[in-house]
């Protein structure tokens, strides 16, 4: 279950917010500077992916989610958003090369079809040093 | 099986793509062709002894529930695509790259137990040193 989620309309400015909240939630649960700095950084690439690409289709931007929890030695945090997925898009030059970062970022990351019915970045972060 | 790969040809004018990292996408291309021509040799050539190959899709209809590792989980990859897919076809319609990694938007065909099965994927590399050190395909639902 999450312990954490926070929903905010798909717009740059709600990706501050949500990233100093989970941020937050991180270091409440025992993340250190540098992996609040992971999550932060890797939540953020989410987010601004599912702003500027997530609903270039749509007249209005629609909504991101962020779900996140503890899980033994282990943060999850999960994004969502409502959008038209994620498709390559040859007009769109940064669609997508934000995901490498996130990869190195997080211990562990997966894509898939959110639940809301666009994109879900799924993300696990180590806790323990040892 | 029959195995194939589509590889959209590279329009280098697109994407912005930095000239550093063109190394990285003609290597990832190599491995998309490599795997249509059921080329194994041909695919370890760009494989890093240490890589993960994180292909969900395959792994989990072979009943494993880890990653394949270095060259002998390449081998068993293949092994595996050969029984669980009567056909099965990647299709890499656009490849990028950053200085982290190389992102793939595409989308798969196969037919597994009689049904026809098309999905959109992301695969996500990491490179060291001009080879694969780690890959992982994302489902993003039904195509």
């Amino acid at each position: 279950m999450a312990e954490f989620h926070k929903a905010a309309p798909a717009v740059p400015e709600s990706v501050g917010e949500l990233r100093n909240a989970v941020g937050e939630f991180a270091r409440e649960h025992g993340a250190d500077d540098a992996k609040v700095m992971a999550v932060q950084l890797a939540t953020s690439e989410a987010m601004s992916n599912a702003v500027v690409h997530a609903f270039v289709d749509r007249p209005q931007p629609g909504t991101i989610r962020v779900l996140a929890g503890r899980d033994g030695d282990e943060l999850w945090v999960l994004i969502r958003d409502d959008g038209s997925g994620m498709r390559p898009r040859p007009d769109s030059p940064g669609l997508g090369v934000g995901l490498p970062l996130m990869t190195s970022t997080a211990d562990s990351l997966r894509l898939g079809a959110s639940p809301d019915g666009g994109t879900e970045v799924a993300m696990r972060f180590a806790l323990a040093s040892g | 099986m029959a195995s194939s790969c589509r590889v959209t040809p590279a329009d280098p004018g697109l994407y912005g793509t930095p000239g550093e990292v063109d190394v990285e996408v003609a290597t990832v291309r190599a491995i998309y062709e490599a795997f249509g021509r059921r080329d194994i040799e041909g695919m370890l050539q760009h494989v890093a002894e240490d890589c993960v190959v994180d292909l969900p899709g395959t792994a989990e209809r072979a009943g494993r529930d880890e990653p394949y590792r270095g060259p002998d989980g390449v081998r068993q990859y293949f092994a595996d695509a050969a029984r669980v897919w009567a056909e099965l076809t990647l299709h890499a319609e656009d490849i990028r790259a950053t200085s982290e990694g190389v992102v793939v938007f595409g989308h798969v065909e196969g037919v597994h137990q009689g049904q026809l099965v098309r999905r959109r994927v992301i695969w996500l590399w990491q490179m060291r040193a001009g080879k694969a050190v780690r890959v992982s395909a994302n489902d993003l639902g039904e195509l």
